[in-house]
């Protein structure tokens, strides 16, 4: 299987009033197409920061983050937003879907930033609604949509352009734990069905326990549980 | 491939309209500060463009018309001998050039008027009382009647100069003068109307002579003049006409005059006036920009969030910065629509029906030496709402700039959180 994540020697430092805080510490990280890997740890671990660094969001102190086999470290802003827009789906814990938008319109944003044309993309999204449990809702605005309902339309945008992984911080915490449950099943059917690599965070057992593979981030040092 | 043209018009106008309207209280305070900006500045410039035709109008029915033709050597020394002598030629081919055109000949000279009681130099002027339309002179009659024959000895003076002299209409004074040999000459002359213009120098100087008068007693020669005053029905050609008149008479030996060569000190009054009005347009816009630049910016710090979350998804910073120009834009048209139709309207209601603003100026106002009626009207034009409204809504567009540049500031990591 090919390697889609791989994070060498990992060290994340923040600053902060002449005080340096070590978020992440001499990180080592594979993660190989098809895996559905959950990274726990208590609030403050260093879990976002993680993710953040995978999804070329930020840039490690030291080490080096490569993605589908492209190194992050030194790319330019211009880069990592194509490089997001083309191999990196994001789940949000607060869904961050755009008001002004429909479902649809939501889930069809990064096609279009694609340049697909809007039939196609009108097509690919309407069958992932579908699957995702908002079929009949494709047009209903975020606001008329639960944040379940919502988390999925997050879902459908982050697998709409069939990236290489999908990154999803705390996907449940802002829903109630039915609803958790039936987004957690989905991500994993999302898995099993569409081979698509999943690492997602949480500090939920509940949520956890859906992973194939677990890190524990202690103290910023990961292990593999 | 990423289709980038296309891709800019596909969904992002819609995301700039329906971000407009999600929050329409705040769109509807930016354009409404745009609208009524504009709206003022249109009619501001309106009304202000209104007293400059005004007095442009009385400055070139006064003193000549909006092109002079002279003798090459009048201008720097006049003198009634440096004069044209095919004047009447000159004009009749002149007119024939244009149907907008139209020309009439003066004949200036100065003197003295002599009564019982008291003698005073003057201005005389030989005008044609039928030329050009009539004269401006006709409706400042303030006694008597205008002169409205080319021959005879009638003729009308200011009202300052009859009270100097002591004579009412139907009285006689002596003029006596030089004619263009250099010799004094002298004619009895009989009062038949009394104008006041309300400008000192032509109430108490000016005598206005039938011009067939002047030429027997001058001994000029019939169809002689020492200037040629023409007129144009759009003044906005004046360039265009002193090129063709110049090509026309290209072998004759006449000198063109514009009327702000003519007018010098009318024309300083106006650019300085021109200046004042773009410094105060400058102030008006400043403010209203300064208000539109805020709702932008803080239509950009309230989305700060969405912003970096459709850059963490991969959206180009240039695409987010198109979408703030677009916001920009329909703020822009709808609100220079709005404006110009008020303003506009408003406008040429007061070009109607003019504006009486004698409780401001009293029932007389002198500008430049000029009496300005305290009735304004405006004077709108498609060329002033053009340009009123493309400056305004380039510079909406461009006031967005600086907030548009914050987007590439947001730091992804902290507004995540």
């Amino acid at each position: 299987m090919a390697e889609i994540v791989k994070l060498t020697g990992i060290n994340k430092d923040y600053g902060r009033n002449n005080v340096i805080v070590h978020a992440l510490k001499d990180v080592n990280f594979c993660l190989q197409s098809g895996d559905f890997a959950a990274v726990f740890g208590p609030s403050g671990s260093g879990k976002t920061t993680l993710l953040n660094l995978i999804g070329g969001l930020d840039k490690p102190t030291r080490g080096v983050v490569e993605v589908d086999g492209i190194v992050l470290n030194k790319l330019s802003m211009t880069r990592l937003s194509l490089l997001r827009r083309d191999r990196i789906g994001f789940i949000f814990q607060s869904y961050n879907l755009v008001p002004v938008f429909t479902a649809m319109e939501n889930a069809e944003y990064i096609l279009m930033l694609q340049g697909v044309y809007k039939s196609k993309r009108r097509k690919i999204v309407g069958k992932l609604l579908e699957e995702v449990g908002l079929g009949g809702m494709e047009n209903r605005f975020p606001r008329e949509l639960s944040g379940g309902q919502q988390q999925r339309v997050a879902i459908a945008r982050a697998i709409a352009a069939a990236p290489a992984i999908v990154l999803a911080d705390e996907p449940t915490a802002n829903v109630d734990s039915d609803t958790a449950a039936g987004i957690m099943k989905l991500l994993q059917r999302l898995n099993q069905e569409k081979n698509i690599t999943f690492l997602y965070s949480s500090h939920d057992k509940n949520v956890i326990r859906y992973a194939e593979r677990l890190f524990q981030l202690k103290d910023g040092q990961l292990e593999e549980k | 491939m990423f289709k980038w043209k296309r891709s800019l018009f596909d969904m992002q106008p819609q995301i700039a309209w329906r971000s407009l309207r999600r929050n329409l209280r705040r769109t509807a305070i930016t354009v409404s500060a745009v609208s009524l900006g504009l709206a003022f500045a249109v009619f501001y410039t309106a009304m202000h463009a209104g007293v400059n035709k005004q007095l442009i109008e009385q400055g070139i029915r006064f003193y000549g018309g909006h092109i002079i033709l002279e003798h090459p050597q009048y201008r720097h020394a006049p003198s009634v001998d440096l004069f044209i002598a095919d004047a009447e030629k000159l004009m009749s081919k002149i007119q024939k050039s244009s149907s907008s055109i139209s020309a009439s000949r003066t004949i200036i000279n100065y003197g003295m008027a002599r009564t019982a009681y008291a003698s005073d130099g003057i201005l005389i002027k030989g005008i044609e009382p039928t030329s050009n339309g009539e004269s401006p002179f006709s409706k400042l009659i303030v006694s008597g009647r205008f002169i409205d024959r080319e021959r005879g000895s009638n003729i009308c003076m200011g009202k300052k100069l009859s009270e100097l002299l002591r004579l009412g209409v139907g009285q006689k004074f002596v003029l006596t003068t030089n004619d263009i040999t250099g010799t004094l000459t002298e004619g009895l002359c009989r009062v038949e109307g009394i104008f006041e213009t309300g400008i000192e120098e032509i109430d108490s100087r000016l005598v206005l002579a039938p011009i067939g008068y002047l030429e027997d007693l001058l001994m000029m020669p019939s169809g002689g003049a020492n200037q040629i005053a023409v007129l144009l029905d759009d003044p906005g050609k004046q360039s265009k006409v002193i090129r063709q008149i110049s090509t026309l008479l290209a072998d004759e030996s006449i000198n063109l005059y514009s009327w702000k060569e003519v007018l010098p000190e009318l024309a300083s009054y106006l650019r300085v006036d021109q200046a004042a009005n773009l410094i105060f347009q400058g102030i008006l816009f400043f403010i209203i920009l300064f208000t539109i630049f805020n709702a932008i910016l803080m239509s950009v710090n309230e989305r700060n969030r969405e912003f970096a979350v459709l850059l963490a998804v991969g959206t180009p910073p240039l695409r987010l910065r198109w979408q703030l120009l677009l916001e920009a834009f329909y703020i822009g048209i709808a609100g220079c629509l709005i404006g110009l139709i008020i303003g506009g309207m408003v406008s040429y209601i007061f070009q109607i029906k003019g504006l009486n603003a004698s409780f401001v100026y009293g029932n007389e106002m002198s500008i430049s030496g000029l009496s300005v009626s305290p009735l304004i009207h405006a004077h709108v034009t498609w060329d002033l709402l053009a340009g009123l409204g493309g400056a305004m809504l380039v510079l909406v567009v461009l006031v967005s700039f600086v907030p548009m540049l914050r987007i590439s500031r947001i730091s992804l990591m902290e507004t995540l959180r």
